[in-house]
């Protein structure tokens, strides 16, 4: 039985266990300090220690997860997402062990992971790209430029991704300053302040192409997405197929995205990402050498397991794989412990009560459960509701009926917001933008004003105090004190 | 038992009274009173009334006495107000005069303080940047006024609710 060690937390270790387990191997878990409690090492084989909370000294130590490989004797590595999995020394040293690396070829992966390097790659496969400067080396170079491709502007990490270390920059005024905060981001992000500019379009879509290349050379392309619904540059609901496209864009596109694996002879999972403006121009924007966070929506309207196949092809054992005929439509949304009225600051904590969506058509993704610890340390995304329907309509329905079952207490989430978008009528109909969240419309008073009756009635039931529940006029006083709801609600 | 309490919902202060007998609960509320039936476990609350049904689960509440709820799948906040313990609030006694502080809001560490001691600054302008969470975040205060004291350096480390910066409006 091969051995599988995910090096990685949260949602998508648990969400590749259970691949490894869904092909007979077994897996194998690593884990913090911060993270001696979580879900994904209660469904591992075994769990290794790394080190301290922090990143650095543990998920990113590499020294101490190749120490890990060899005590384990694990056959297989699977990085997740974020950490290690783009980082092309980290995937050499390990394919100087007996252990393979489930990953792209490690050239690949330093070729696309320097987004300077992967324009100029782009370019030459014929791909269209965005006016683009190289590396910037000052402030007033910056401001040259910036002033020849016309404000806005983004500023972007080289070895950024994610949309950690990118700035909007809307007039020179503010161009020293956040072009300082973009270096230092991006150097605590990547431990490179490397930073280069692209003229920012206004009002674009976030369009992209999953591709998977076979260890036989072919390059399969399984659809497209669309991720335009963000914030601070980062996704929050995703869909597959990309809707409201012309076919002949998306043939286009495909084909680009295509083309450019084809070139580098590209293997394994990864994504070919665009920006799409509103008269349904394209450009290239990155390639993502790794399994997307949102995978799941190509996996549901293809029937497949992405994982499934990255472990295949990294054993060469791949040439079965064939790409089912699509159907239907996917979406997923993201659940993030932040609070959206707050510029979607970070809230971690200690989640109290959890109840996730369940039915037909109905797929979380998830990397905590009741009383787990949402740490500060890390990502604060904790999970990702998915469903299926026959067509978009009936998918937004059922998202809105998962969305109504899903209850988090304890900690602030985003999943009012996510209410709010899917619900939206342009979110239904569009057209799609990455600045869609800016024209949500803020919170309004509900339209059912018996809600708040309720709230009041919910409230006094919270207030009621041991005194005032021995003044019952009953007699024989079997109620309990403080009910239970009380107390599970605040959590003590 | 009976009970009094002022609740308010979107800026308006309403008094509530409400009345529990077994399995239920009379509510007098604005012009209204209504009766509900309810059931409570661990996790939710189940008021009915008539056809209406509400599933209300505890969100979170602070030691101000608000509470959100969610009721239906929609958040819905109060804020209860004590009548014995409420005392109408002092204007300006605290808020108006005394200094403000910025406090951290969550655990993470100063990048770079934008302001010096003794500079007037503007409502809502960037006082330091706090990275937590692998991003950077500009923190700032609500009101104007000039910067009394820093209590960090950059390159520290706060825990939540560490003070940072006082404010004398």
């Amino acid at each position: 039985m091969k051995k599988v060690l995910i090096a990685n937390r949260g949602e998508i270790a648990l969400r590749i266990i259970r691949s490894v387990r869904d092909m007979g191997f077994s897996p194998i878990a690593v884990y913090s300090e911060a993270d001696t409690g979580s879900p994904h090492l209660a469904q591992a084989d075994q769990a290794f220690y790394l080190g301290p909370g922090p990143s650095q000294q543990s998920y990113l130590n590499q020294d101490r997860i190749l120490e890990v490989v060899e005590r384990s004797q694990a056959d297989l590595l699977h990085p997740g997402y974020g950490f290690l999995s783009e980082n092309a020394s980290f995937a050499r040293a390990l394919e100087k062990t007996t252990c393979h690396w489930i990953g792209p070829k490690p050239d690949h992966i330093a070729l696309m992971g320097d987004k300077i390097q992967s324009r100029l790659q782009a370019k030459q496969s014929g791909l269209p790209l965005l006016e683009g400067s190289e590396k910037l080396s000052s402030a007033p170079q910056a401001a040259q430029l910036a002033k020849g491709f016309g404000y806005p502007i983004l500023l972007k990490a080289s070895a950024g991704g994610g949309g950690k270390g990118m700035r909007r920059v809307d007039s020179e005024n503010d161009l020293e300053k956040s072009l300082q905060m973009a270096e230092s981001e991006a150097q605590s992000a990547f431990g490179d302040p490397s930073v280069y500019m692209e003229k920012c379009l206004l009002q674009p879509r976030h369009v992209e192409i999953q591709v998977f290349g076979k260890s036989n050379g072919e390059v399969l392309i399984v659809g497209s997405r669309d991720c335009s619904i963000q914030r601070r540059h980062q996704k929050i609901v995703e869909e597959a197929p990309a809707p409201f496209i012309p076919e002949a864009v998306r043939d286009a596109m495909q084909d680009a995205a295509a083309k450019l694996c084809q070139d580098i002879g590209y293997l394994g999972a990864g994504t070919v990402e665009f920006l799409l403006d509103q008269s349904h121009q394209f450009y290239f924007l990155e390639m993502n050498t790794r399994l997307q966070v949102e995978h799941p929506v190509s996996e549901l309207i293809y029937g497949i397991d992405l994982v499934v196949w990255q472990i295949q092809t990294a054993l060469k054992d791949d040439a079965a794989i064939q790409l089912p005929t699509p159907k239907g439509h996917a979406l997923e949304v993201r659940l993030y412990a932040e609070d959206p009225e707050q510029n979607y600051l970070p809230c971690p904590g200690k989640i109290n009560h959890i109840n996730w969506p369940l039915g037909p058509g109905v797929r979380v993704d998830s990397g905590v459960e009741a009383h787990s610890e949402v740490s500060s340390f890390y990502d604060p995304m904790i999970a990702k509701l998915i469903v299926w329907g026959p067509t978009r309509a009936s998918a937004i329905a059922r998202m809105q009926r998962a969305l109504r079952e899903t209850k988090i207490s304890g900690i602030t989430s985003n999943l009012y917001l996510l209410k709010k978008i899917i619900a939206d009528p342009i979110f239904g109909k569009g057209p799609l933008a990455t600045d869609f969240l800016d024209h949500l419309a803020p919170s309004s008073v509900s339209s059912d004003a018996t809600k708040y009756e309720a709230a009041a009635l919910a409230a006094a039931i919270l207030n009621e105090t041991p005194a005032d529940a021995n003044t019952h006029t009953n007699a024989i006083n079997d109620t309990p004190p403080i009910s239970a709801w009380w107390k599970r609600g605040l959590g003590s | 038992m009976k009970k009094r309490l002022l609740i308010q919902n979107d800026g308006s202060t309403s008094d509530v009274f409400f009345q529990r007998q077994a399995s239920h609960v009379l509510l007098r509320y604005l012009t209204q009173e209504l009766d509900f039936q309810y059931f409570e476990n661990s996790a939710y609350l189940l008021l009915t009334q008539n056809d209406h049904i509400f599933h209300i689960t505890l969100l979170s509440t602070t030691d101000t006495g608000e509470y959100h709820f969610d009721i239906n799948g929609e958040k819905i906040g109060v804020h209860v107000i004590n009548p014995k313990t409420h005392a109408p609030e002092a204007p300006g006694k605290e808020g108006a005069l005394g200094p403000q502080v910025l406090k951290a809001n969550m655990p993470g560490r100063v990048v770079r303080i934008l302001v010096t001691e003794g500079q007037d600054i503007e409502k809502d302008q960037a006082v330091l940047v706090l990275e937590a969470m692998k991003m950077e975040n500009e923190m700032s205060l609500a009101c104007a006024g000039r910067i009394r004291s820093i209590l960090v350096r950059e390159g520290d480390t706060v825990e939540g609710g560490q003070k940072l910066v006082e404010l004398e409006p």
